[in-house]
C-alpha cells in the first residue's frame, strides 16, 4: 500500500524528509501515467538531490520514492503527484 | 505508418531500445501506448511526452496490433495523460483479458509480473524503432 501526497504539503515534506533521514539512498521513480512511455529513474543520496528532479517534473507525472534498502516494497513507496 | 500499429515512446540508447521500455510497473493494469493515426504523427506523440518532461533521447517503437492480440491482450481506448489533447485522443491500453486476470488472481500472481515475464520479451522482439 503506497501513501499519496499532493506536492508542497506538510505531509509530503514530512514523509520525504523522514524517508531520507531513515533509509538513504532513495530511488526516485518518475512515472508518466497514460503517456505511453516508461518511467525515469534517479538515485538520490539526500533530499537536496530531489529538488531539481521535482522542479523538472511536468503536470500529470507521478514521483515515487523508495529506499534502496526496502525494494521488496513491503512498506510501499512515498508517492508525490503533480 | 500502417494504421494498425501501436506506438510506445521509448528511450533510445546507442540506436537500440531495451526490453524494459515495455514493462508494466506495479499497479498498472495494461501497457500504455498510442494508436497510429494519419492525424497525429509519431513526432507529435514524442513532443507531447517530452512536454511532460520525460528525459533522454526519445523515439517511437511501433508494434503491430496483431502482435498484441496474438499475446492475448485487448486494446482498450483510455484517456491519455499528456498535455496534448490530440495525442491523448489516440491513447489506448494493452490489457490482459478478463479471463487471464481471473486466472492470475486465482494463482495469486500480479498482472505486472505475468506481463513482464511473458509479454515484454515478445513486444521487445517485435518493436520497430523510428527515432
Amino acid at each position: 500500500m503506497s501513501t499519496s501526497f499532493l506536492p508542497d504539503t506538510d505531509a509530503a515534506r514530512t514523509a520525504v524528509a523522514g524517508l531520507f533521514a531513515a533509509k538513504p539512498p532513495i530511488l526516485v521513480e518518475v512515472r508518466f501515467p497514460q503517456m505511453g512511455t516508461s518511467p525515469d529513474w534517479f538515485l538520490c543520496e539526500d533530499a537536496a538531490d530531489l529538488e531539481p528532479i521535482l522542479d523538472r517534473v511536468g503536470p500529470g507525472a507521478e514521483v515515487r520514492l523508495s529506499s534502496v534498502w526496502d525494494l521488496a516494497d513491503k512498506a510501499g513507496p512515498v508517492v508525490v503527484c503533480r | 505508418m500502417p494504421a494498425d500499429e501501436l506506438l510506445r515512446v521509448v528511450l533510445v540508447r546507442r540506436g537500440t531500445v531495451r526490453p524494459t521500455e515495455f514493462r508494466l510497473r506495479p499497479g498498472e493494469t495494461g501497457l500504455s501506448v498510442f494508436r497510429s493515426t494519419p492525424d497525429v504523427s509519431p513526432d507529435a506523440i514524442v513532443s507531447a511526452v517530452r512536454a511532460a518532461r520525460k528525459q533522454g533521447e526519445l523515439g517511437t517503437a511501433a508494434i503491430s496490433a496483431s502482435v498484441f492480440r496474438a499475446l492475448g491482450l485487448r486494446i482498450v481506448p483510455t484517456p491519455g495523460g499528456t498535455p496534448d489533447p490530440a495525442v491523448n485522443a489516440c491513447h489506448v491500453e494493452a490489457r490482459p483479458s478478463w479471463w487471464r486476470r481471473l486466472v492470475l488472481r486465482a494463482r495469486g500472481r500480479a498482472v505486472h509480473d505475468w506481463f513482464n515475464e511473458r509479454v515484454t520479451p515478445e513486444l521487445a522482439r517485435a518493436a520497430r524503432l523510428s527515432e
